[in-house]
């Protein structure tokens, strides 16, 4: 039985220390629409180091959940620029917003 | 918000202004467009304000005064969308609603539950997307109802590897079977229809229980199933589906489509299928194979033109099923002594769909649809041979317009219905011509709560004369969650001594015919009432809906005479009653829980007795949960079925002991995995895995070719587990 607990015990510092290297934080995003959604998600899900991405399309806010070794959260901010959408501090690539559809644009309904 | 978008579909783009007005536009998006929509109802669910939008698809409206109010937009056909105001700042609105038929793959991603009853529907319509059918990975489409409880699909025989389905109990050739609204699937191509085209190729399923519209026919009497493949413009551009069993079945699907042009106006796409089982196997033990050998081959070519005023679409598909079922051994060979079963199934088909948009009339068109259709089916079942030949011909027309505004629509047209099929049975002939032309009127009437469609369809039958089928559908949305439905209506087909029941050539019973062939009439009545709810912070939903199906004319198959299988015409009272009590809950994030429940009292006089129908259990259960990871990446889903007793063919004495005129109640438990990587999919899963198996399947097995041979009494799986394993790639377009 105490041997039970040991290893109980053990276990849950692994899973406490996995835990400090794979953070899950909030981004606040400019994705307006559920296309904006599929978009995020479908990139971010099949980038290595992020282990789930999920945007909360009313809050707007991504929460992401990655592995500090392989990516830092600075590169998953410049992946969202990329896709056309502001990261937090991280302004959106203006080219990409062109490229998006009208109403993912950011401030694109404000006509 | 959150909690008043469940079943709806959203995205808004709002920004605000300083007056205490909101004002907006409108915008419906189908499978081929993105446009206004004039004539959406805009309402405060609280104050009871709206207006409807106009020629350009807006709106304006007064904030009511006692807030927090809901706003609802709704426009029929499409998913309805609601908005909290909480205040009374002005807001300038871009709703979007998406056609309820409307599956891009963003969706269904974005939507809470693959399956679901589309509420803005006045019909009672169940709709199966990508996302639930890739849940029964293998292999077509009778394959992918193992997790829907409103259709059971069960196999023929022990001997044919045919599956036939079953709706409120009864059997498949009551229902309406529609590819892309087109019937299908009828006369000779009934048996083995549904297993010709592969899962991988349909985009939606949508199962309607009752009498479906009128517009597309007569012969939905219990239900109606339509079909919807992927289409030119929206399939991949390049998919490929492989799919393995441990019996030795094996599968390959291709299909890829792409626009001919820069306008987008042209596309095309191509569908292969090829698929074989390859080695024998006889798991239960009875010297039969339980699965045949087979090799199947099928091909389908679409293309589509979307002009402004002109809508083309045209689809060519050719099928070839060869099957070896019988005695392990058996071989097609002329010196062969075994008892076997030798199938072979070819069909060419075309269906031309043209639509015009009318230049005066805003909402007024007119869609014409062909289909063409050669049919032969050759089948040997140990000394038993039957050849039949099937060309039909389809045309149906139909007009659409509204009334005043959108509130009334109206649909109106002709059909007509040519069918030559001759039929040689051992020795006896049947040769039919059957030639029906048709005329139908729909109106719908869509209110903010209250929705109706009434129609009535004649037919002149040259052999029967005038049918009418009278039918009416009605929807009250009681509150913004629960939806309360009607339907009433007849429906009559007429039926075939073999061509519905090929799969009675797997008994060496006498057939009697005691029957004047005539149609089969039925009425059906039946309601629903699905509730939506939260329940300890998480998405519920229940549906329970009752049918009563009433025959007037029905060409009974009676098997309670163990030596004979004999037809007469229905005497006296013959009905079906179906209860389904379904339940779906979020357990957690991801996880997702369907419970069915399902009681189905099918009876009629039998034997001289007024008794329920063989082979349809009075109890079913079913639990099916899926969880999917928050990364999306990896697919979970356990069904387990539950089948209450079912009543089974009675045999000759000395069989007694082996074969009980009752089954036992049993359990089926499929599961399966998925892995999702960014182009490629991997599955792996398994069926029946609490391995039960049907022991006493085949009656008189140790002499094929006598009088007692039974292979028709299976009710359960006859093999054991099966575990397969897929991949699928894709690329977007």
């Amino acid at each position: 039985m105490k041997q039970l607990l040991v290893m109980c015990l053990l276990v849950m510092t692994n899973i406490g220390l996995a835990q400090e290297k794979k953070p899950q934080v909030v981004i606040q995003t400019s994705a307006e629409c559920g296309m904006c959604k599929e978009k995020i998600e479908s990139k971010l899900n099949y980038v290595k180091g992020i282990l789930f991405a999920e945007l909360d399309v009313e809050s707007k806010q991504l929460s992401i959940k990655y592995n500090t070794a392989k990516i830092s959260i600075d590169e998953i901010k410049k992946i969202i620029s990329e896709l056309g959408y502001d990261a937090d501090d991280v302004n959106a690539n203006p080219e990409s917003v062109m490229k998006l559809p009208a109403c993912c644009r950011p401030g694109g309904m404000d006509h | 918000m959150k909690k008043y978008s469940l079943f709806s579909l959203v995205f808004l783009c709002s920004h605000f202004m300083s007056f205490g007005q909101i004002k907006g536009v409108v915008y419906g998006e189908t499978d081929q467009q993105h446009e206004p929509l004039i004539g959406a109802q805009v309402y405060f669910l609280r104050a009871k304000t709206g207006v409807v939008t106009n020629d350009l698809g807006r709106f304006e409206l007064e904030i009511p005064n006692s807030l927090p109010d809901t706003l609802v937009i709704q426009f029929i056909g499409y998913k309805s969308d609601t908005l909290i105001v909480a205040n009374e700042l002005s807001l300038n609105l871009e709703v979007t609603l998406y056609s309820s038929l409307y599956l891009n793959e963003i969706l269904a991603e974005g939507q809470k539950r693959p399956t679901g009853i589309l509420r803005m529907e006045t019909l009672h319509i169940e709709q199966m997307n990508e996302g639930e059918l890739r849940k029964a990975a293998c292999c077509n489409i009778s394959e992918s109802f193992e997790t829907n409880a409103s259709v059971d699909v069960n196999f023929t025989d022990a001997v044919s590897g045919a599956r036939r389905i079953q709706m409120m109990g009864l059997d498949g050739v009551y229902t309406q079977v529609q590819l892309e609204n087109t019937p299908v699937f009828r006369g000779l191509s009934n048996t083995f229809g549904l297993t010709s085209i592969p899962g991988t190729w349909v985009e939606s399923i949508q199962i309607i229980k009752g009498t479906g519209s009128v517009v597309n026919g007569y012969e939905s009497m219990a239900g109606l199933i339509n079909v919807e493949l992927k289409k030119a413009e929206t399939a991949e551009k390049f998919y490929f589906n492989a799919y393995g069993n441990w019996f030795g079945r094996a599968e390959a699907n291709f299909h890829g489509g792409h626009f001919l042009n820069e306008k987008k106006k042209w596309s095309t796409a191509w569908f292969v299928h090829g698929s074989g089982m390859f080695a024998e196997i006889d798991n239960n033990n009875d010297g039969f194979r339980d699965i045949p050998l087979s090799q199947t081959a099928s091909v389908l070519n679409r293309w589509s033109y979307n002009g402004k005023r002109f809508e083309m679409k045209l689809m060519l598909s050719g099928n070839y099923d060869q099957k070896y079922g019988g005695q392990i051994g058996f071989s097609p060979q002329p010196e062969n002594e075994k008892f076997g079963v030798d199938i072979l199934n070819q069909n060419l088909e075309v269906y031309l769909k043209t639509g015009f948009f009318l230049k005066k009339r805003k909402f007024g068109s007119i869609g014409l649809i062909y289909n063409a259709k050669w049919y032969e089916l050759n089948t040997t079942f140990g000394n038993q041979n039957y050849v039949g030949q099937e060309n039909r011909f389809y045309f149906n027309g139909i007009y659409s317009d509204i009334i005043g505004n959108t509130n009334h629509k109206i649909k109106a047209g002709a059909s007509m219905v040519y069918v030559n099929m001759n039929e040689q049975f051992n020795q006896i002939q049947f040769n039919r011509l059957e030639i029906v032309p048709g005329a139908f009127a729909e109106y719908t009437y869509s209110g903010q709560r209250f929705t109706s469609v009434v129609g009535f369809r004649g037919d002149y039958h040259n052999l029967f004369g005038f049918q009418p089928a009278p039918r009416v559908h009605t929807k009250w949305s009681l509150t913004p969650k629960t939806d309360l439905r009607f339907t009433a209506g007849r429906g009559w087909r007429v039926p075939n001594y073999i061509a519905d029941n090929v799969f009675m050539m797997a008994t060496n019973r006498l057939w009697v015919y005691n029957a004047n062939l005539e149609p089969e009439i039925s009425w059906n009545i039946g309601g629903s009432i699905t509730q939506g709810f939260n329940f300890l912070d998480r998405i519920a939903g229940l549906t329970v809906d009752y049918y009563h199906t009433r025959f007037t004319s029905q060409l009974i198959m009676d098997l309670e005479d163990p030596y004979t299988v004999e037809f007469y015409n229905l005497q006296g009272t013959s009905y079906s009653n179906t209860l389904q009590v379904e339940l779906n809950y979020e357990l957690a994030k991801g996880l997702d829980m369907k419970m069915i429940y399902k009681l189905t009292d099918v009876k009629a006089r039998f034997g001289g007795v007024f008794q329920q129908r063989m082979m349809v259990p009075m109890h079913r259960g079913m639990l099916n949960i899926g969880y999917i990871t928050r990364n999306k990446r990896w697919e979970f889903d356990v069904t387990g079925t539950v089948m209450g007793m079912m009543r089974l063919n009675h045999v000759p004495h000395e069989y007694h002991s082996d074969f009980p005129d009752q089954s036992d109640v049993f359990g089926i438990v499929n599961a399966q995995i998925t892995h999702v990587f960014k182009k490629w999919d991997f599955y792996i899963g398994g069926e029946n895995l609490t391995n039960h198996i049907q022991r006493n399947a085949i009656v008189g097995a140790e002499d094929p070719f006598g009088n007692y041979f039974d292979a028709t009494r299976v009710y359960a799986p006859i093999t054991g587990v099966n575990i397969y394993a897929g991949v699928r790639y894709k690329i977007k377009r």
